[in-house]
């Protein structure tokens, strides 16, 4: 509504946010500084123990794990999207919507109940391997991933790659030089929508893994409990970092995109 | 001829990544529906078939209750977070772009954040204010990611409005509250659905969140079946969740059927 009284509808919203994200996430480096309590919690007296700890080679070499296993998982997911999506989008158009249908649907049962079944399904030799995790989680992300390039694929112009291959293209240079620039952003965003909750989840590294493969997510919930909270809070603060480094610079690439046209 | 060669091996590349992915989205819910008619009462191991899972759903202690917790946090969670959204939504195009950009990505920030820093974060923010942690704080910490992923999809729904109607209703004589609620609440009703939807369906299926923000007392079905996960999930559980999931596959086939005739007079 472009009235000015309008405007005030946006507060509540804002402000919710404001205090119950950027409030927490505060708390969240504060307490990485103090000093840590037995009984949980925090003393209020500075230290620089938790920072310490997670810089040690054992931390940085669990982030390093947490972000190799987000990459390929991100990679596997990508490389089992694109024939797919690209198989939906040349399906006509009400037959394509009952396959979004019935390929999104399983997400629609618990999480919990689901990596139960693959806990029973894995053979015994790939739990608690971080293959196995990274096999689960790959199944469990691909809708993040087909919807998003399925729509990049409904916006591109498919008489541009029909046109490419009359030229004498192979299907696979045409699908390099042609659909895979048109569909980029799709993948990108794909790729967002994986990376992000991978690189912190907790449940199917917890249960997959079977307590022998820790990642970022399982870290973080485990000196919570340990009741360590400056080292967690220290661990969430790097895996934010994580995140929030390829999101920035991403921003700033596209940003700056913008103003070279 | 090679052309239509390799344009056929591309097909089944398609069609194997199709199966591939069908499998990987339905081998673990098909695990499910195994386990729902387990005759064993621990449900690790297979026994034999039988239908008490079915017939005992709710005798099994605190299921029942779980079921309803679930269903009141993502109600009252979903139905502020939409709220909130779609104000903000409609509030923010009446901002200055510069403070709208800023606005939008405090808004949006909680979808780009892992569940584990926005559970840890809420944990020790409730713990230093010493809050006592119950339903009122999963509540309040579903509506963090209800607001943002509600946001996001009335923003777009907004965006398609078309304002003359607006205008339109003022001109007949319409109070700005009659024009809302009588021209722009039912312009927007399909998407406000869509989104109540989605953000029940993410409270309803939270672990992290509600585990690190729960007191005693508000365990949810996704915190029940943690509990069940180490020892094996108990077949009334996996029946309970092979209803739900059938009513919801009945809800939404029934919502498609609904809708088509109103797309075919359009």
């Amino acid at each position: 509504m472009k009235t000015a009284a309008a405007r005030w509808l946006a507060l509540p919203a804002v402000l919710y946010l404001a205090v119950l994200f950027l409030g927490p996430t505060s708390v969240v480096l504060a307490y990485s500084l103090l000093r840590r309590d037995i009984y949980g919690g925090v003393h209020p007296e500075f230290s620089t123990e938790a920072w310490r700890m997670a810089t040690d080679s054992i931390t940085l070499g669990i982030l390093a794990r947490t972000v190799l296993l987000s990459a390929g998982v991100t990679a596997a997911n990508l490389l089992l999207a694109y024939p797919c999506a690209a198989a939906l989008a040349r399906m006509p158009r009400e037959r394509r919507a009952l396959w979004v249908l019935i390929l999104t649907f399983p997400m629609m049962t618990s999480l919990l109940l689901r990596t139960y079944g693959w806990l029973n399904l894995l053979p015994l030799a790939w739990r608690g391997t971080l293959p196995g995790v990274g096999l689960v989680l790959t199944c469990n992300y691909l809708p993040f991933m087909v919807l998003p390039l399925l729509k990049a694929y409904e916006r591109a112009d498919r008489t541009l790659v029909l046109a490419a291959l009359d030229l004498g293209a192979t299907p696979w240079q045409a699908f390099w030089r042609v659909t895979f620039p048109i569909t980029l952003p799709g993948a990108i965003s794909g790729a967002a929508l994986v990376f992000i909750p991978v690189s912190g989840e907790y449940l199917i590294p917890h249960f997959i893994g079977d307590g022998k493969v820790s990642v970022a997510g399982t870290l973080v919930m485990e000196w919570f409990d340990h009741r360590h909270w400056p080292y967690a809070a220290a661990c969430a603060a790097w895996l934010a970092a994580v995140v929030l480094v390829p999101i920035g610079v991403s921003l700033v690439w596209k940003s700056r995109e913008l103003a070279a046209k | 001829m090679q052309q239509t060669l390799e344009q056929i091996s591309l097909r089944w590349l398609g069609r194997a990544a199709l199966a591939l992915v069908l499998a990987g989205m339905y081998l673990p819910v098909a695990m499910t529906v195994v386990y729902s008619f387990n005759e064993s009462k621990i449900g690790t191991v297979w026994t034999g078939f039988s239908l008490d899972g079915y017939r005992n759903v709710f005798a099994q202690e605190g299921l029942l209750g779980a079921l309803w917790a679930s269903l009141a946090i993502g109600a009252i969670a979903s139905s502020l977070s939409v709220l909130a959204g779609t104000l903000a939504a409609l509030g923010l195009s009446a901002w200055r772009p510069r403070t709208r950009l800023l606005a939008q990505g405090v808004i949006a920030l909680p979808l780009v954040t892992p569940d584990v820093i926005i559970a840890l974060s809420l944990a020790m923010f409730f713990s230093a204010l010493r809050l006592e942690q119950g339903f009122g704080t999963v509540i309040a910490a579903h509506c963090v990611f209800g607001i943002s992923y509600a946001f996001v999809v009335m923003t777009g729904a907004v965006q398609d409005l078309d304002y003359t109607v607006y205008s339109a209703a003022l001109d007949c004589g319409a109070t700005p509250w009659q024009a809302y609620t009588r021209v722009i609440v039912p312009i927007l009703a399909p998407s406000l659905v869509v989104a109540w939807l989605f953000v029940f369906a993410l409270s309803f299926d939270d672990f992290l969140i509600t585990f690190l923000t729960k007191g005693p007392g508000a365990d949810t079905l996704p915190i029940k079946i943690y509990g069940q996960m180490r020892f094996g999930i108990k077949p009334e559980t996996s029946a309970l969740f092979v209803v739900l999931f059938l009513v919801t596959l009945g809800g939404a086939l029934a919502a498609s059927r609904l809708l088509k005739p109103a797309q075919a007079s359009t």
